[in-house]
């Protein structure tokens, strides 16, 4: 599994040789899942990896060991360097303001009795230093960075719309200066519209921000508009890995041809990297299909 | 935000505003604090004394010679008893809810977060409790440690606490599996603060609402338990105690010796109901009044 040549510092994420199994039912009738089989990645600094592959593949396992919210059976996960495997939740500790995440359904990954000041405060509480004035400015202004206004500060989720609700949820992973964050589906329960808005605020931050995106979806359109490279799952293995370009117009795999030709149609994109503007008229496309 | 109209997931079914409660947990506080100043301030109004029996006056009807709430059998002043009775029945509730809380709240968040192992003992540990008759076992408990207030509220309290574990653990395990608490692990905290600060919230509601329900049942077991002569001793005026006694002149038309104390249940009942559903609907962001 080559780093790839664009690789310019040391990586971020690096998945060595994962490996995770789950057993299913109870008594005789349990048997074994391999939900990720020997998986390995590599993450670059303000880069985006897209995991793409279909529900049950193993994706969202993948996304849980790399934040080392699961336990690995076997291999390494380094975050910029350090080791983090075998440590026990009081030495990852220190580590979480460094990895987040954002997750699929905005609403169910905010607590419904907390505002959006304590739910993006909540991500700061390891830092002790901060007074609760200091902490407030940082809300304020990370908020701000995900376009909601002060007046956001008070609202509880359920007096926010979807898109509204997720720019809380970016905002509460982005607040600590992540160097990694996972994007776990992030736009899949979103309608259309709002999808286009939020990736693109997620591509805008990881601009600002050079934050480097684990990015975890099903969708093809929205993977080709974000990743730099992508990798396809089936059934727990890595089927290929590449740059985001060569997997959807020259796959080697005769999964990920499959994969790609069953996704609704993406503007042909000429070989090499897209310029911005074309990458979101792919989206645009993708949406007036969708309407 | 133009353009986010609403989101694709979850349907945000728009919930009928209700009242913040607020009348309700003032008359219920009220009720409570009058009957708390009435009870501790007796000794200084009452006409009667409620420990001094006077036979020759033996059943006189409401409204004779001072008595408001007429006599009993003994001759003891109805009104003066009960008024004074308040104390203990206050005390008894509300040591219960205190244990019933305690032992039932953290046995019912252990069970349904930790699941697993934790789950299974404490479940069938609950069942073999349970499969008792749990009057027969207080009256057993309080038979060898012998009868007062305290041990009377703490044994009413241990069997009260099953409901709390039940109804904690149902709840606890519909809330583990939420992405906020995940989002909650991501952002460093243990799984003691996430049980805190995320899980414990979730079932405040169910809680309080239980837990005026159990406070008034609490002092309807006191009187069974007084009935069979283990709750509190007998010249203390508990009101369950003096309904026991009092319906035995029922069929001659002598109503006054068990209605007044049972009233002043009704009156207890009504007080911790109307406070707990003010706060059981305070604990939700979504039914409290919008600002």
């Amino acid at each position: 599994m080559s780093a790839g040549q664009t690789s310019r510092q040391s990586p971020v994420l690096e998945l060595h040789r994962l490996r995770k199994t789950f057993k299913v039912g109870r008594g005789p009738k349990a048997r074994k899942v391999r939900a990720v089989d020997d998986v390995s990645l590599t993450l670059d600094k303000g880069t985006t990896l897209a995991v793409v592959g279909e529900s049950g593949s193993g994706k969202t396992t993948l996304a849980r060991l790399a934040m080392s919210l699961l336990p690995p059976d076997d291999g390494d996960i380094l975050l910029n360097g350090r080791n983090l495997t075998g440590l026990s939740p009081r030495a990852l500790a220190r580590f979480r303001p460094s990895m987040q995440m954002v997750f699929q359904d905005p609403f169910d990954s905010l607590a419904p009795w907390h505002t959006a000041e304590q739910i993006v405060g909540s991500s700061l509480h390891l830092r002790r230093d901060l007074g609760p004035a200091e902490r407030r400015r940082l809300v304020v202004e990370v908020l701000e960075r995900v376009g909601l206004p002060q007046r956001f500060l008070s609202r509880y989720p359920h007096e926010l719309s979807g898109g509204q609700a997720q720019r809380v949820g970016i905002a509460r992973a982005i607040v600590t200066r992540p160097s990694l964050v996972v994007l776990d589906e992030p736009t899949s329960a979103l309608d259309m519209s709002v999808q286009a808005q939020i990736l693109a605020l997620l591509h805008e931050l990881q601009n600002e921000e050079q934050l480097s995106y684990l990015f975890i979806s099903h969708d093809l359109a929205v993977v080709r508009y974000l990743a730099d490279r992508t990798a396809v799952m089936r059934r727990g293995q890595m089927v290929e890995v590449g740059d985001t370009a060569k997997i959807f117009d020259r796959p080697e795999n005769d999964y990920t041809r499959e994969l790609v030709e069953a996704s609704p149609r993406v503007t042909a994109a000429p070989a090499g990297r897209q310029p911005d503007r074309a990458r979101a008229d792919g989206v645009s496309h993708r949406v007036r299909k969708a309407l | 935000m133009s353009g986010e109209v609403s989101s694709a997931a979850p349907p945000r079914t728009p919930r009928p505003r209700r009242r913040t409660g607020a009348r309700g947990l003032a008359l219920g506080v009220g009720i409570l604090a009058t009957v708390l100043l009435a009870t501790l301030l007796a000794p200084l109004y009452l006409p009667f004394d409620p420990l001094e029996a006077n036979l020759p006056d033996q059943y006189l009807p409401p409204g004779t010679d001072g008595h408001l709430f007429g006599t009993d059998r003994s001759g003891f002043d109805v009104f003066s008893r009960v008024v004074y009775g308040a104390r203990y029945d206050l005390l008894i509730a509300l040591i219960a809810i205190a244990v019933a809380l305690v032992v039932g709240v953290t046995l019912g968040l252990l069970a349904g977060y930790r699941g697993r192992a934790t789950d299974t003992v404490i479940s069938r540990l609950l069942d073999v409790f349970q499969a008792f008759p749990l009057l027969v076992l207080a009256i057993a408990v309080l038979g060898a440690f012998g009868r007062g207030i305290w041990i009377t509220g703490v044994v009413i309290g241990v069997v009260s606490a099953p409901t709390f574990v039940r109804l904690v653990r149902e709840q606890t395990r519909t809330i583990r599996d939420r992405m906020f608490v995940e989002a909650a692990r991501c952002s460093g905290f243990t799984e003691v603060q996430i049980m805190r600060r995320y899980v414990l919230p979730a079932n405040l509601g169910v809680i309080y609402t239980q837990a005026a329900t159990s406070a008034a049942w609490a002092i309807l077991l006191a009187a069974a338990l007084g009935f069979v002569g283990v709750g509190v001793p007998a010249p203390l005026p508990e009101w369950g105690y003096m309904i026991s006694t009092g319906t035995e002149g029922l069929t001659r038309g002598i109503w006054w010796t068990s209605v007044f104390p049972g009233l002043a249940i009704v009156l207890l009942a009504l007080a911790f109901t109307l406070i707990g559903e003010s706060l059981s609907r305070w604990a939700d962001p979504r039914r409290r009044r919008s600002r």
